[in-house]
């Protein structure tokens, strides 16, 4: 568990570690537990719904995907040593060069993608203009439009930071691109709208808590303290619940 | 009689609570992992399904808290 931990704060958004309760454990005490073993506050997700089941007989189990969505390695990470590692960085390496199988005059489009460089891997594919390159303008155009998505939901939840850094790479990536171009536009609008002041402030402050207590005894009541106090100082947002949510988990008992 | 119903039931995941019973198959060799989320896990930003990460290497951690 530590190791999924360090391999998400050390390759940060170039990989993402989900992490998969399998003993029914009931969500807030598997959370509450999760926050006092000081797991979160980074990019890894959780979940008690298993993306594929499970191979061995025990726990822990690992199971690494590669940037294709096929499985690579599954069984216990004890078993796997420096394995592990080695083929997240040559997963993270391979994700900013052209797919496998690639022809050779599309690597430039693909690497221009990876690089986040949207509107000039479009113009790369519609110079090429054959078949293969239709192809990988419609996955470039698929993939973006799938972000813009993700944006939306993201601004849904009151993470308005997350949501600007991912709309700020949107924007500048899809720069010469008329239609996603407009997209983007319209998604940065609705985060400018005066009604998500709040949340924008709401989701600041308890990003920067988060931020501060996460590898230091988060569930200090010191700490708890000043939750609640964000709780109340930005009471009916997002954000606020967030922190509710982090004061309610902190009473669970866990030794039970 | 017992056993053959119980292997039954734990097949079907009756037996084995939630997190069986929202188990994705395992894909055929070669296939992508290509499964939505019924909740959105908790830091998902937005992500709902498996295929939304293509690209990037996913670490799946199983783990039991006890």
């Amino acid at each position: 568990m530590p190791a999924s931990v360090k391999l998400q704060e050390l390759y940060g958004d170039d990989v993402q570690v989900v992490f998969v309760e399998c003993q029914n454990t009931s969500k807030d005490v598997y959370q509450a537990f999760a926050w006092k073993m000081k797991w979160m506050g980074n990019g890894a997700m959780w979940t008690a719904e298993r993306p594929l089941p499970t191979k061995g007989n025990g726990l822990p189990e690992t199971a690494l995907i590669g940037i294709d969505g096929t499985v690579l390695m599954q069984g216990n990470p004890g078993d796997f040593g420096k394995k592990l590692e080695a083929a997240v960085a040559a997963e993270i390496k391979k994700a900013k060069e052209a797919p496998a199988g690639t022809p050779n005059e599309l690597k430039k489009a693909w690497q221009l993608f990876n690089k986040d460089e949207i509107a000039a891997a479009i113009a790369e594919c519609e110079k090429v203009a054959n078949d293969a390159a239709g192809k990988a303008k419609i996955e470039f155009v698929k993939r973006t439009t799938a972000r813009l998505e993700r944006a939306k939901r993201i601004l849904e939840t009151g993470q308005i930071g997350a949501a600007e850094k991912l709309l700020g790479a949107l924007e500048k990536g899809v720069k010469g691109h008329a239609e996603l171009e407009a997209k983007v536009a319209e998604q940065k609008a609705a985060l400018a709208a005066p009604a998500l002041a709040s949340e924008r402030e709401a989701d600041k402050a308890f990003a920067s808590f988060v931020a501060k207590i996460a590898r230091e005894k988060p569930f200090d009541p010191g700490n708890v303290k000043k939750a609640e106090a964000l709780a109340s100082k930005y009471k009916g947002t997002k954000s606020a619940e967030r922190a509710e949510r982090f004061v309610a988990l902190s009473k669970i008992e866990l030794n039970k | 009689m017992k056993l053959p119903f119980l292997k039954l039931a734990a097949a079907s995941g009756v037996l084995a609570g939630s997190a069986w019973i929202s188990s994705g198959a395992r894909p055929e060799p070669g296939s992508p992992v290509d499964y939505s989320f019924r909740e959105p896990p908790l830091n998902s930003l937005g992500i709902k399904s498996m295929s939304e990460l293509r690209g990037k290497p996913i670490v799946i951690d199983f783990w039991g808290k006890n």
